[in-house]
């Protein structure tokens, strides 16, 4: 997310609070349940299970790092979840609950958090104490240490001064910065408490606090030569890492000292790598893996039809959508029109009647049978169903080709063409080598059927097409998003927003961002979830990009596995959030 | 002119008339069998490159969703209606993407090729001929290029080059084309290099010299005329590696811009659907080794027929 | 001979860096950079990275520090994986992409070169036969076709090898089949054609009317002459079997250098990339100049000045 927009949301967070605080209640605690991750407890007789309580898994690559305020892949974060817990976490249901955290308060402003710690103990049996997590919380947002999600930190005092500096060349000296982390504001009273100020309400603050970059880390521990590899690293959570084979295999082991619960069952989570998901996919129908994420959807087909494969077959949904980017012509700092759209005739998804036509030529049901093996379910909106805020059966735009050409005939008059052949191939940019090609070619056959419209295909590698996408070189582009914490502004805020991090649609629009800060600092939750809907269809009127389809993790489990706890969070390996309950049968 | 030369041990010369070299050749070529199914596959591959989409069915990029809609979606089996070898999961008729492909492979063994001639015969003429320094450069030089591991280059061509009317060219082919030419021009340059090399010692070349031929009309109208088999068989040889190339780039996403589609392309998309389409594989896979087949057994048939050490001995 | 080895060795140097160069050039001549992804990153955030990692430098000065940490033996820090250095990455693959490289090898001669042989001695019967057709087999199929038809066939239908993985003798048989399949049929063909031209030869006809035995005249005289243009196409097998490796190691998951190749040139880890292309270049120059030796080992007629 990018600091412009933070700072202008904090700003005007700042003037909206006035408004809300005087409300004078206080912000309710989002969950009833104390227990740790709140789920069910395995419940298999001992009799039943196996002897040899042992997990094979595929996370499709090399993990770049384990380092837990570094990382940002999700094979990082597959193999994360079981080595370390935050202060809060998430349930099945997508609740906020308890986790490291005993009890929590929030202070009647919104402003300040106040965790009660449990009594809990590393895998090297020190005690964990708040002090870990002032210094886990500080290195992450410490420009030093350059990490990714460091802007989830922005609303707290100080952490705007901090991220800013991440860019300053030459950065400033190390005494300045450390007495800017002393004032940032996180603090630990003592060992059990642990303090957190935000200079600005931030509604989704709790929610963005489940994920796994702020969890407790010992400075003795992480600052020691190769603290990530497999012999000196210290977890928190429910597994240790025993063995890092680098590029082949990882080793997971119960932690003796989890302060959870639900103690492992498993023994054993063995975590091959694959970067051929066909190999995956042949190493578990050869019994070499227990479950796989997820299936290639080629595979599907053959699969469902399959006996004994389509017992093992299960479609969960997820928090991601498939979309395409219309280009809709601002320049990538959000301050205007782009260059090269400075001619609404050059730039034709500029328009929004214009795009409207081009959503409405689309069979969304049938593109998902045709280039998703079926899976998946339909999407007029952005924020995926589960999340409050989400617009589950919203659609402006259905398919309706009578409609598709009044709109396109609307548009035509407004840019001043004939017809729509007239107008030059739009650029419809993708990236090979991942299964895009047959997408884009139904998208680009269904305008040409529906409207005789050109597009040109432009296949890149992956990080030409990047670049290319970032600059708004395309009038249409594929695009995808996958939810890091399941609250409606990680979906809207920095994709949407003027100038946004992730804005690749090329959007601006000053109401959508203030709809936005004003749900950032809505402390009812009714309230805030009307805001995000107002949000949300807004985008969707507008057709500001292609909504297509929300995505299901689509997975096959061997029988013997039970106890699974799966959140539609999954990416990588079902219950990955939740290893602790998995169990396996006699088989 | 028939003149009488001492061939330099271990060397290839070539002494004797052309005419009469060709027709000696030729003779051998035919009574080879495994050469003339060879020669059969190349022309029947030319002549599907050149003709195929003409006769093809539907338009490569045609789709045909109804159909698979109607089948239940994924790609549909050969021998259905319309379609005789099948389709992928969008519908496209695989027997006119193969007969497009066609065209693909028969671009793959000419432009490489051209690039390769158009390259290492000068280079190699120049070192062979004028020996001493210019020589030790030239092969320091191929020395390089032969150690640049070549997919790493064609990879970095191909993005290089992404945004030039080259890459456009032959939907993004052509820049892989060259790059892969680029890479392979030092066999035939070491080829020429050493044919000039032992032929410019030869008692017919000092009579020319001493006649006042001039040193480039030497080398262009007596030396690489008669020193041209085994770069000829080189070049034929070359093809498979060329069109085995494209197909692994295009494995790994490299190369032709979609919709259209390589033999290589449509394997690695065919590939996914093995264990339940095989045929989106199998054909074009076909397809290819009877290309590399062709190419090799003809290659093979020409460099028996044009040995030296085998004229006369039939 | 020997002044012609160490100076073919010593032009290794030069064409190494020549290679380095080039690679650099086009490598940062290349959009997109370490840290894409398709979350972005913040720009303040890839601005410190840059900065970390020494990218905000101009190039030759990169380029400088690159080859002064080389030439010490230092590969710099890997920039996708974070935590490690290029030097334990490569040390940690590497032995597993030769020890494959080595095996295709060796299989390919112990299984070619007798083809080629009983192709050649039972010459347009059905010994001739059998090797051609396995050698069209193996020309004619790419690779990774062969690759994955052995994965389907053996390790998921029959179930008698794994699919992937290099944890035990059994991991090492399926993929050293799919690398070696070019390449036996390429040492097949041309032993027997290189043992057909032998026969023809007037010392062989020679030893024969002389009365020498069948089988010493065939072991003494034509093997070790087939053998020079098998020499011949060593240096391009080789090469095909460094380069075939990146595929074949990606299809059967096997924890080599060669994986890592194609990965590093998508995720733009120059360092990674720079220290494995050097790698393979020192391996291609150096296996050329063996190359070049042996032929002139085996050759008597050839010598070098």
């Amino acid at each position: 997310m990018s600091l412009v927009t933070k700072r202008s949301l904090g700003l005007l967070a700042a003037a909206a609070v006035l408004v809300g605080a005087c409300g004078g209640s206080a912000t309710p605690s989002p969950s009833a349940s104390a227990e740790p991750g709140a789920t069910a407890a395995p419940s298999e007789p001992a009799s039943n299970l196996a002897d040899e309580q042992v997990l094979r898994v595929d996370i499709a690559g090399e993990p770049p790092t384990l380092d837990p305020n570094k990382a940002q892949d999700s094979n990082s974060l597959a193999v994360l979840r079981a080595l370390h817990r935050p202060l809060v976490y998430i349930n099945p249901k997508l609740e906020v609950v308890d986790a490291l955290a005993e009890s929590h308060t929030i202070s009647a402003d919104a402003k300040t958090f106040t965790f009660t710690l449990r009594d809990a103990k590393y895998s090297n049996g020190d005690p964990i104490v708040a002090g870990d997590l002032v210094y886990s919380w500080r290195r992450l947002v410490d420009p030093r240490t350059a990490a990714p999600y460091s802007y989830v930190m922005a609303e707290v005092v100080g952490g705007s001064e901090l991220l800013a500096m991440a860019g300053a060349d030459p950065l400033p000296a190390d005494a300045e910065i450390d007495a800017l982390l002393e004032k940032f504001g996180v603090s630990a009273p003592d060992d059990k408490t642990f303090v957190v100020t935000l200079s600005t309400p931030a509604t989704y603050f709790l929610t963005a606090m489940t994920l796994w970059v702020g969890v407790p880390i010992q400075e003795k521990w992480i600052t020691s030569e190769n603290a990530t590899e497999a012999a000196n690293y210290v977890s928190s959570g429910p597994f240790m890492l025993d063995t890092w084979q680098h590029q082949s295999e990882i080793i997971l082991k119960p932690n003796p000292n989890w302060y959870g619960d639900i103690k492992p069952t498993l023994t054993e989570i063995r975590m091959s790598m694959s970067p051929e998901p066909a190999q995956a996919m042949a190493a578990y129908e050869a019994g070499e893996l227990d479950m796989l994420l997820p299936v290639p959807s080629e595979d599907i087909e053959r699969v469902k039809g399959d006996p004994t494969l389509s017992a093992e077959y299960a479609e969960e949904s997820s928090l991601a959508i498939t979309y395409y980017n219309y280009n809709n012509g601002q320049n990538p700092q959000g301050t205007g029109i782009a260059e090269r759209c400075k001619d609404p005739k050059a730039c034709p998804t500029m328009n929004k009647n214009f795009r409207a036509a081009l959503t409405q030529a689309i069979d969304k049901t049938a593109f998902q049978n045709a280039t998703f093996a079926g899976t998946g379910r339909v999407a007029g909106s952005f924020v995926m169903p589960g999340i409050p805020g989400a617009l589950a059966d919203y659609e402006p735009y259905p398919f309706d080709l009578t409609a598709a050409k009044a709109s396109m005939d609307k548009a035509l008059q407004e840019l001043g063409y004939a017809s729509a052949a007239d107008i030059p191939a739009l650029k419809f940019g993708f990236n090979t080598g991942s299964g895009h090609e047959p997408r884009v070619a139904f998208l680009a056959q269904a305008w040409k059927d529906a409207f005789g419209l050109q597009t040109e295909q432009v296949g890149s590698e992956f990080g030409v097409f990047l670049s290319q996408r970032t600059a708004g070189q395309y009038d249409i582009s594929r695009n995808g998003w996958g939810a890091d914490y399941p609250h409606a502004n990680n979906q809207l805020s920095g994709l949407f927003t003027c100038g946004g991090g992730n804005n690749d649609q090329q959007y601006c629009d000053k109401a959508f961002d203030d709809l936005l800060t004003q749900a950032a600092s809505e402390p009812d939750q009714a309230k805030q979830a009307a805001l995000y809907e107002t949000a949300g269809k807004m985008l969707s009127d507008g057709a500001v990009s292609l909504f297509l389809r929300w995505g299901v993790n689509s997975q096959l489990i061997k029988p013997y596995v039970t106890g699974l706890t799966k959140t539609p969070m999954d990416s990588q390996v079902p219950g990955e959030h939740f290893y602790e309950t998995i169990q396996i049968l006699k088989h | 002119m028939a003149t009488v030369s001492r061939p330099i041990p271990g060397q290839i010369v070539r002494s004797r008339s052309s005419a009469g070299l060709w027709s000696d050749a030729f003779g051998r070529l035919r009574k080879n069998r495994l050469a003339i199914v060879g020669l059969v596959l190349v022309i029947l591959l030319l002549l599907t490159g050149i003709f195929g989409p003409m006769i093809a069915p539907y338009p490569y990029d045609q789709m045909d969703l109804k159909a698979v809609f109607a089948a239940g979606g994924g790609p549909l089996p050969p021998l259905s209606p319309g379609h005789l070898l099948g389709t992928d999961q969008l519908g496209r008729d695989l027997l006119s993407r193969l007969l497009d492909g066609a065209r693909i492979s028969v671009s793959v063994a000419l432009v490489v090729q051209v690039v390769i001639i158009v390259i290492g015969v000068p280079v190699g003429a120049v070192a062979g001929w004028f020996g001493g320094r210019l020589d030790n450069t030239l092969m320091r030089f191929t020395d390089v290029i032969y150690a640049f591991p070549d997919l790493l280059f064609i990879i970095l061509l191909s993005v290089v080059f992404r945004e030039t009317v080259l890459a456009k060219a032959l939907d993004g082919l052509l820049v892989v084309f060259v790059a892969i030419g680029l890479t392979s021009w030092v066999t035939v340059a070491r080829l020429v290099r050493g044919q000039l090399l032992s032929l410019k010692e030869t008692e017919f070349v000092e009579a020319a010299r001493a006649i006042g031929v001039s040193d480039r009309n030497i080398v262009t109208r007596h030396l690489l005329p008669n020193g041209i088999s085994p770069i000829l068989v080189a070049i034929t040889l070359g093809i498979p590696a060329a069109i085995l190339a494209e197909a692994t780039l295009a494995f790994i996403g490299i190369g032709v811009q979609p919709p259209r589609a390589s033999w290589g392309s449509l394997i690695a998309e065919g590939q996914k659907y093995i264990r339940s389409e095989p045929h989106l594989v199998v054909f074009p896979a076909i397809a290819i080794a009877l290309a590399l087949i062709g190419f090799t057994f003809l290659g093979d048939g020409l460099r028996d027929a044009l040995d030296p050490k085998l004229k006369g001995k039939q | 001979m020997i002044s012609y080895l160490v100076r073919r060795l010593l032009w290794i140097i030069p064409v190494l860096f020549a290679v380095s160069v080039i690679t650099f050039t086009l490598m940062h001549a290349v959009p997109g950079g370490p840290w894409d992804r398709e979350k972005r990153l913040p720009a303040s955030v890839q601005a410190r990275l840059n900065n970390e990692y020494g990218l905000d430098q101009p190039l030759p000065v990169q380029y400088v520090s690159w080859a002064i940490g080389f030439v010490t033996g230092d590969l710099g820090p890997s920039y996708r994986f974070q935590d490690r250095r290029v030097n334990d990455i490569v040390m940690s693959g590497l032995a597993t992409t030769v020890q494959l490289g080595i095996m295709a090898f060796v299989l390919s001669v112990l299984v070619g070169i007798p083809l080629g042989i009983t192709a050649a001695l039972g010459h347009n019967k059905w010994p001739d036969y059998t090797s051609t057709g396995v050698a069209i087999i193996g020309i004619a199929t790419p690779s990774f076709v062969l690759a994955i038809l052995l994965i389907v066939v053996f390790a998921v239908q029959l179930g008698w090898f794994p699919t992937g993985g290099w944890k035990g003798p059994e991991y090492w048989v399926l993929p050293t089949i799919a690398l070696a399949g070019f390449p036996i049929a390429v040492i097949a063909r041309y032993t027997r054609a290189s043992m057909l031209e032998v026969t023809r030869k007037d010392y062989i006809r020679t030893a024969h009317s002389k009365g020498v035995r069948n089988q010493s005249v065939v072991t003494r005289h034509m093997v070790r002459n087939a053998l020079i243009p098998v020499v011949t196409i060593l240096g391009p097998t080789l090469a095909f079997l460094v380069t075939g490796s990146f595929i074949i190691e990606r299809i059967f998951n096997i924890p080599g250098v060669g994986q890592f190749y194609l990965n590093a040139i998508t995720t733009r880890d120059y360092s990674l990339l720079m220290a494995m292309t050097m790698l393979y270049a020192f391996a291609v120059a150096f296996l050329n100049v063996v190359v070049d030796v042996l032929y002139a080992y085996i050759d008597p007629r050839i010598r070098y000045s």
